[in-house]
């Protein structure tokens, strides 16, 4: 008994977009390399060594070694891990929000919609950047708090996504057949409601975590992101620009993993929107 | 009496201005009474827009009339409790038109149809998986395409799913919104003798809606006539050709019959529905009676018994038996 044909199919029609598949390629070996970071990275990340500062690459340190001596290569492996961790729970922690509120406001209407629809709005006033700036200021750096600001303060857009997606769907006649055979409001909502909702939540999803990545960056490398000693490819870029005159590659790799990231996350965005076109629907 | 429904009123807001205050009423159901005995048809015949789909939507309660009494096997429908309400459901269902929008695409129609049995907790595992497949075979499917998802169907197979899901609970009553209209005539003929056959098995009285008055006449016993929210003619089926409100006969005479005797050549209906956000006073179909005088233009007709099981709403059934009568 097959359960999941319409994603089958979504799967099948994404195989089609060979950039994509590349994309996800990228990530799925990012993925493996953050797992593995320990054995990967070969050395420890904040292991400094003051004889062997500011190398270029070399077969002993890949990526050369930054103005402590600390290899940049185990650096960028464990940053790998820290910027997918960032990625992935913040975006989950958003989505979860978005669509509660928006299945709430979707569902419900009247006044629960006129509250949550406000809510949103205001949200939206605020340049998400510079609120996350400004929490971050207050809380402090760490990953944990990074994972849960951003989390908390981006999730308007999916839930704006999930309250129209579930207006539209609540008038189906699906969705009436189940309420008129007496289906409860939990039933409705998370039988039927949510998982014709879920496919451009994924999408969005998909470019939310490039996003996520990509504001972990700006902050480590403003400094309001992580301490120091944690490795994150911003701060790791950070801290090689000051070195640019005199070892330019230390900022080579933080840079490129961060553009073939953000890149592997768009194109599979890209290509699960393409893949759940309408044409596509069943 | 199964179903009984006493002056009921539904009128929809048109929003729009400062802060969506509605500014005007869509004036969908108008005063409409009717009753249905237990396994039989009635049925209702009307233009789109008349309100037909509204009125089915109430019957079963997915909306809330504004006024007026909806009573089934003697319980208020109106103002019952949530749970009462979903005790009643078990016995009144619904069968939608269109056969694309009312399966939901990303379940099994296995899980479909089992779904009214899991919500009243009917049945569990392979029990209610013989039974779903009872009632595929029943609906003339084969039970193996329970496993299959809905968009592998044609529309008249979609149609059979829905009428499956509709009888799981072996309800008293079906409201049935269109079930033929998105049908290919020759798919619409299987589905209305699937109806018909499950009356007599089962004993399910239908309330058949359609705008289809040949098709209304062939499964009904007995047919209201709706135009503009209200209920303007109600007879027995094999009544129908003396029909005396004038616009049933308009509806009849849109109907070719292949009877040469027959002498009757109405013009065909002109103009369109009036807006139902602002009724026409008087008579609602004076704007386009050709019957019509002074008075209906500001009295509104009863609706006044013609004959056994017979009532009209007309101010001028004399003139119209003049013109039908040979």
């Amino acid at each position: 008994m097959t359960r999941e044909a319409y994603w089958v199919l979504v799967w099948r029609q994404f195989c089609k977009h060979k950039l994509a598949l590349a994309g996800l390629a990228v990530i799925g070996v990012m993925a493996i390399m953050a797992v593995l970071a320990a054995w990967v990275g070969r050395y420890s990340p904040t292991a400094y060594d003051l004889e062997a500062m500011l190398q270029p690459p070399s077969p002993a340190h890949w990526f050369g070694t930054d103005e402590l001596g600390r290899d940049v290569w185990a650096r960028m492996v464990h940053g790998t891990r820290v910027s997918l961790q960032i990625g992935f729970v913040a975006v989950g922690i958003y989505v979860a929000v978005g669509i509660l509120l928006g299945a709430l406001a979707g569902y419900y209407g009247g006044w629960v919609d006129l509250w949550i629809s406000r809510l949103i709005e205001v949200m939206y006033c605020f340049p998400t950047f510079f609120l996350i700036l400004a929490v971050l200021a207050f809380v402090g750096p760490s990953i944990y708090n990074i994972m849960i600001v951003i989390g908390l303060t981006s999730w308007p857009g999916i839930a704006r996504l999930v309250r129209g997606e579930f207006l539209k769907l609540r008038s189906q006649d699906f969705v009436q057949a189940s309420i008129a055979a007496g289906a409860g409001d939990i039933r409705v909502m998370f039988r039927h409601l949510l998982p014709n909702a879920l496919a451009p939540v994924l999408v969005s999803a998909t470019f939310g975590v490039a996003s996520a990545i990509l504001v972990e960056s700006s902050l480590s490398y403003l400094g309001f992101g992580v301490p120091p000693y944690v490795p994150t490819w911003g701060s790791i870029l950070s801290q090689a620009q000051e070195f640019m005159d005199i070892a330019w590659w230390l900022t080579l790799s933080p840079g490129l993993a961060i553009f073939i990231t953000i890149t592997a996350f768009n194109l599979v965005g890209e290509g699960l929107r393409d893949a759940i076109d309408p044409r596509l629907r069943v | 009496m199964l179903l009984e429904v006493e002056n009921v009123i539904k009128r929809f807001p048109v929003r729009g201005g400062f802060l969506g205050k509605p500014t005007a009423y869509v004036h969908a159901v108008n005063g409409v009474s009717l009753h249905v005995k237990g396994g039989e048809t009635l049925g209702i015949v009307g233009e789109s827009g008349c309100g037909k789909s509204t009125l089915a939507r109430l019957i079963v309660r997915l909306l809330a009339p504004d006024a007026g009494a909806i009573r089934f096997d003697g319980q208020d429908l109106v103002a019952c409790s949530r749970s009462a309400l979903r005790a009643i459901r078990r016995d009144l269902q619904i069968v939608f038109q269109d056969p694309f929008g009312s399966l939901n695409p990303r379940m099994t129609v296995g899980d479909i149809v089992a779904e009214p049995l899991v919500i009243h907790d009917i049945g569990a595992g392979g029990e209610r998986r013989r039974r779903v497949e009872e009632l595929l075979t029943l609906v003339g499917l084969s039970g193996d395409v329970a496993h299959r998802y809905p968009h592998e169907f044609s529309g008249g197979q979609r149609q059979r799913i829905g009428i499956a899901r509709a009888i799981a609970l072996q309800p008293k009553c079906i409201v049935a919104d269109e079930p033929v209209s998105a049908l290919d005539v020759s798919v619409q003929g299987e589905v209305l003798n699937l109806l018909m056959d499950l009356q007599r098995t089962l004993a399910i009285a239908y309330v058949f809606i359609a705008h289809d008055i040949k098709v209304v006449a062939q499964v009904s016993h007995r047919i209201a006539v709706m135009y503009l929210g209200q209920i303007v003619e109600e007879l027995p089926a094999e009544k129908l050709l003396e029909a005396r409100h004038p616009y049933t006969r308009a509806l009849l005479a849109a109907v070719p019959i292949a009877d040469p005797t027959r002498r009757e050549r109405a013009a065909p209906l002109g103009g369109d529905v009036p807006s139902p956000i602002t009724l026409p006073p008087g008579c609602p179909f004076h704007p386009r009676c050709k019957y019509r005088e002074a008075n209906c233009l500001t009295d509104p007709p009863a609706l006044l018994p013609q004959g056994p099981n017979h009532r009209a709403a007309c101010h001028y059934v004399d003139k119209v038996l003049a013109d039908i009568l040979p």
